[in-house]
């Protein structure tokens, strides 16, 4: 592609020549040989330039490494330096005398040695090393794109950028747990069985007496207890307990509420680094730990196990939510273009040029007929001959035309005028409809509304590349907003991208209550209990604050575990800019609380609730200097924190107990529970 | 580098900037002093400005042969100045003097002085020579300086962003070999294009015969045509140099082109066949997704005035690792509107922290 550097050397270089080769070569030839020596190098530098192009860029190879830890590493680790190691290889006989090799790097990453970005001559038949180092602060998926190669000549009149595309997706897994974080459980009674182990009230194999009963024909002689058989003169024989491992089910909530928030730092990515933790310290434990993550739709399940290839699998899934990301929905779709096109025209630069992914000048043209008015127009061309009807018309219009036309006009010039002037007066209305016709279409090859769609044409023809739909996919996210915003979701999601996303949509509805994860996380409770053997500990990580009366089949789940006799311990993520809600903080004035709305029966969180709050009593001190949006947000602060206490009292009703994310160690309280159930006797 | 990501690349505080001005990277723009430094101290680049300013040295010498001595003066002053300010328009303005002060050697313009046989004459004069080669040279070397001071590799759009930095070809990079590379193509692209000039001020075009180009010889009359049917001298210069340049177009686009098309990838044809399909079919594809999409939005406004209370969410199925589904997932739709949602406290439209 030739720079604007190269652009006005040939326009001047080419306009010099013309002048020294046809206005003044009887004055002086050097004008002319001097611009045809300047066009000869320029034509000889582009030449050396494409053979450069074809015959080295297009067949670079990039190949890659993952080091951490001083070897390579199919997975990555969370808060671990590793190192990233790019080859660029070029297999041709033909050298690049300078190239800018930049190699992408995932978001939410930072660098921490070296730079991804080399300026080189690549040799013939030679390579190019990249190397830097990164660490990945947050769990997840990272991915390599590529290489994004530039090459220009030596004087910058020419330049070409290609991206070198080597995708390699790695899980970075959560962080592992030192030893302090191994934590073993404490003994807290004479009889503690070994760790991962507690009693089971039947019999078994255990070390633990649990009954004497008769001696059946077939009992082992060393189960016979000779001092109660001679007691009684008979023989009586032991019974011990069963040990059974203590199971932990982790169940994660991975649906679009939790998803929100920039790449590394949602409350997804703070509950995966809770449950890792939790899991690998119940490893450790020797306890059998299982997880559940599920959304609004689906939930996925890894049985409880407590091998390492488990722990390996936990966290690999782990890993792999941490990095969804939520939908578009709601989203303009000239926002999700905003968001589309740089990183397709960055990825995909072969493709977005206009040779080869073109939008017509007729495809922009706006069409009349689109708007009522048009059909106003089409009439006024159509009955336009009506005006024939007229006696006199048209001879009247032909005597103007040639009063019109200069006497001194050569024939043909005439005869054209007159023509000309006739046909534009004969139908007014017709040469009025078609003047406003034109510039109406002519219009849309002007302005934002061609960049927008020359842009979303182009995004949708690589789209439809890539899922292979053809023209008519390319026609189809061209209009339907619907399967562009679902596709171009599934792209950004593909390459690790977010996108800003409204969070209310036009009636001022919140967009990611997300209330169908109740309904998933109850089934999978409730399978959970189904499978159980003996009491487990069901550990909920998931953002139920929001849910409200949606609540209920979560409740109905707890219910039912906890008739099991299994323990159900909740934590929920709390947001950082929303404080605690037992500091005791003061509400403004006028505003209701939950518990005051409790009475007057209206179900919390509808309109009218909402327009009562509104109404507020005398205004005091604190009020008048607080501003508006203090005020917005105290109730705000209020609202949410009484909607965790209803979702703490109504859980804490059926028997689970409810935490908040930040509060205190929730790894710890969760092995405390682990402690309890290992430790739990039922009583005689 | 270039990317609109504001998804927190986030660096560490790394200061990789060397002392004084650092010969491997491109991407760290040089103040003046360093500029000068790396001009006058480091040697592959010294030598393109030695080269640069011998070049204007020379034409200044030949323009003061020819009677303008005040044309060299300003060439010098202008060429050597865009040497070392890093002016990017000076070999343009370089070049445009010269054609001024070739034509009026004085100066002042309108004396101008008609020599009847300097197209015959010129050809392979050795002062022509030496000045369009002193000529190429100076250009080649201000713009390679130019790359390696300031600026190699153009912006990615047409107006450069703000915090865009400006990609420099590093000093390192320069090879021993390269002055003497551009010398060679400079004596042949001056050699070529005088043969070019030469045979196209030496072929007659006589339209009328079999073969119409004869080569008539450097004799010719001005403005007279050679014979009655035959073309004058100025429009045979004009069709032969059009012929050429547009022969050299047309060959060079058959072997770059079809070089091209060998080494393109399977996704870049894939796009080229899909534009072309979508180009020959998207009229009639418009019409029938804008009724596609009128039919959808109709289904929905009907669906919408019949809709019956909800009796319920349905219940998708459960997915584990170690039986399969029992029946395919459904979207749900959950959002209730009857429900007023709490607003989250501090969250605004955009990211939650």
């Amino acid at each position: 592609m030739l720079s604007p550097r190269g652009l006005w050397f040939l326009i001047v270089v080419i306009l010099i020549f013309v002048v020294g080769a046809f206005l003044i070569p009887n004055y002086s030839v050097v004008p002319a040989l001097a611009s045809l020596a300047l066009l000869t190098w320029f034509c000889v530098e582009w030449g050396l330039f494409q053979v450069r192009v074809n015959a080295v860029v297009a067949r670079l190879r990039v190949s890659r490494q993952m080091l951490q830890g001083g070897r390579e590493s199919p997975m990555l680790w969370v808060g671990r330096v590793f190192e990233v190691r790019v080859r660029v290889e070029n297999p041709s006989a033909i050298a690049l005398p300078f190239a800018v090799l930049e190699d992408r790097r995932p978001v939410a990453t930072e660098r921490t040695r070296g730079t991804n970005v080399v300026f080189a001559s690549i040799p013939a038949r030679g390579q190019v090393e990249i190397v830097y180092s990164l660490v990945a602060p947050a769990p997840g998926l990272l991915r390599f794109e590529g290489v994004n190669l530039r090459v220009c000549d030596r004087q910058g009149f020419f330049y070409h950028r290609r991206f070198v595309r080597e995708a390699v997706e790695l899980p970075v897994l959560p962080p592992l747990t030192d030893d302090e974080g191994r934590q073993r459980a404490t003994k807290q009674f004479n009889t503690l069985p070994p760790p991962g182990i507690h009693r089971l009230r039947r019999p078994g194999s255990g070390s633990e007496l649990l009954d004497l009963r008769d001696y059946r024909p077939g009992d082992p002689p060393k189960l016979i207890a000779w001092k109660p058989s001679a007691r009684r003169d008979k023989l009586i024989t032991k019974e011990f307990e069963s040990d059974v491992p203590v199971r932990c089910r982790l169940f994660l909530d991975t649906s679009e509420s939790v998803r929100l928030g920039p790449t590394g730092n949602t409350l997804l990515t703070r509950l995966v680094e809770v449950a890792a933790a939790v899991a690998q310290a119940s490893a450790a434990n020797r306890d059998l730990v299982g997880l559940t993550t599920f959304d609004e739709t689906v939930a996925h399940g890894l049985l409880p196990a407590r091998t390492k290839m488990h722990l390996i699998n936990v966290l690999r899934r782990l890993s792999e939510v941490a990095s969804l990301q939520p939908g578009v929905r709601g989203v303009p779709s000239e926002l999700l273009t905003q968001r589309a096109f740089p990183l397709a025209h960055e990825l995909y630069p072969e493709l977005m040029t206009k040779r080869v992914n073109s939008m017509p000048w007729s495809r922009l043209w706006l069409p009349l007929l689109d708007r009522k008015y048009g059909w106003v127009v089409l009439a006024m061309i159509l009955l336009s001959p009506l005006l024939l009807t007229i006696r006199g018309w048209a001879s009247g219009v032909a005597n103007f035309a040639a009063m019109t036309v200069p006497k001194s006009w050569p024939f043909l010039t005439k005869l054209a005028w007159f023509t000309l002037v006739f046909l534009v007066s004969i139908f007014p209305p017709a040469t009025f409809g078609v003047l406003f016709w034109f510039t109406h279409g002519v219009r849309g090859w002007f302005g934002e509304r061609r960049r927008k769609l020359t842009q979303r044409k182009q995004v949708a023809s690589v789209l439809a590349l890539q899922d292979g739909s053809g023209p008519a996919g390319v026609e189809r996210y061209i209009h339907d907003d619907e399967a562009y915003a679902a596709q171009v979701a599934a792209f950004l999601q593909r390459h690790r991208l977010r996108c800003p996303i409204p969070l209310y949509d036009e009636r001022g509805l919140y967009l990611y209550r997300c209330p169908g994860k109740a309904v998933v996380l109850r089934d999978a409770l409730i399978e959970a209990v189904s499978r159980a053997r003996d009491n487990e500990l069901y550990v909920v990580l998931a953002d139920l604050v929001e849910l409200g009366d949606d609540l209920a089949p979560v409740v109905q789940a707890v219910r039912v575990a906890r008739a099991r006799h299994h323990h159900i311990l909740v934590i929920v993520p709390w947001p950082s800019d929303v404080p605690p809600p037992d500091d005791h903080q003061e509400a403004p004035a006028g505003t209701r609380t939950l518990a005051d709305k409790a009475g007057k029966g209206l179900p919390p969180g509808t309109r009218q609730d909402q327009e009562r709050k509104k109404v507020r009593k005398k205004p005091t001190a604190r009020n008048k200097t607080g501003g508006l949006a203090q005020l917005l947000r105290q109730t705000l602060c209020r609202q949410y924190q009484e909607s965790f206490k209803r979702l703490r009292r109504e859980l804490g009703r059926v028997g689970a107990t409810v935490m908040r994310l930040n509060d205190g160690d929730p790894v710890r309280a969760v092995l405390d529970r682990l402690d309890r159930v290992r430790g739990m006797r039922s009583r005689r | 580098m270039s990317s609109d990501r504001d998804d927190t690349i986030r660096d560490v505080e790394i200061d990789d900037r060397p002392d004084g001005p650092d010969r491997t990277r491109g991407d760290v723009s040089l103040e003046r002093s360093e500029v000068f430094a790396l001009l006058f101290g480091d040697p592959p680049v010294r030598n393109y400005l030695v080269a640069g300013l011998a070049a204007l040295a020379m034409i200044f010498l030949l323009l003061l042969q020819e009677g303008s001595d005040l044309g060299g003066l300003l060439i010098v002053v202008i060429g050597s100045a865009g040497l070392v300010l890093l002016w990017p328009q000076a070999p343009l303005f370089v070049l445009t003097l010269l054609t001024y002060f070739l034509l009026y050697p004085t100066g002042i313009p309108g004396e101008a002085f008609e020599k009847r046989w300097e197209i015959a004459e010129g050809h392979f004069r050795p002062a022509d020579l030496i000045l369009a080669f002193s000529l190429l040279i100076y250009v080649a070397a201000h713009y390679r300086l130019i790359s390696v001071t300031w600026q190699a590799l153009a912006t990615e759009g047409a107006v450069r962003r703000q915090n865009e930095p400006l990609i420099r070809r590093p000093p390192v990079l320069i090879a021993p070999n390269e002055l003497g590379i551009l010398l060679g193509i400079g004596i042949a692209s001056v050699f070529a294009s005088q043969i070019v000039w030469w045979v196209a001020n030496s072929v007659a075009i006589r339209p009328g015969e079999t073969f119409p180009f004869v080569w008539s010889g450097a004799e010719r009359s001005l403005r007279r045509a050679e014979s009655p049917g035959a073309l004058p001298p100025a429009a045979t210069r004009f069709l032969a140099l059009t012929g050429m340049f547009l022969f050299g177009v047309l060959l060079s686009r058959l072997v770059f082109g079809y070089w091209r098309l060998r080494s393109m990838n399977a996704a870049e044809a894939g796009m080229i066949v899909l534009d072309h399909g979508w180009g020959e079919t998207h009229r009639e594809r418009s019409r029938i997704e804008n009724w596609r999409l009128w039919r959808r939005e109709r289904t929905r406004a009907r669906d919408r005035a019949a809709v019956k209370p909800r009796q319920g969410p349905e219940k998708p199925p459960i997915k584990t690792a170690n039986r399969s589904t029992t029946s395919p997932p459904k979207h749900h739709n959950s959002q209730n509107p009857s429900h007023d949602p709490r607003q989250r406290a501090g969250r605004r439209t955009g990211d939650r922290p």
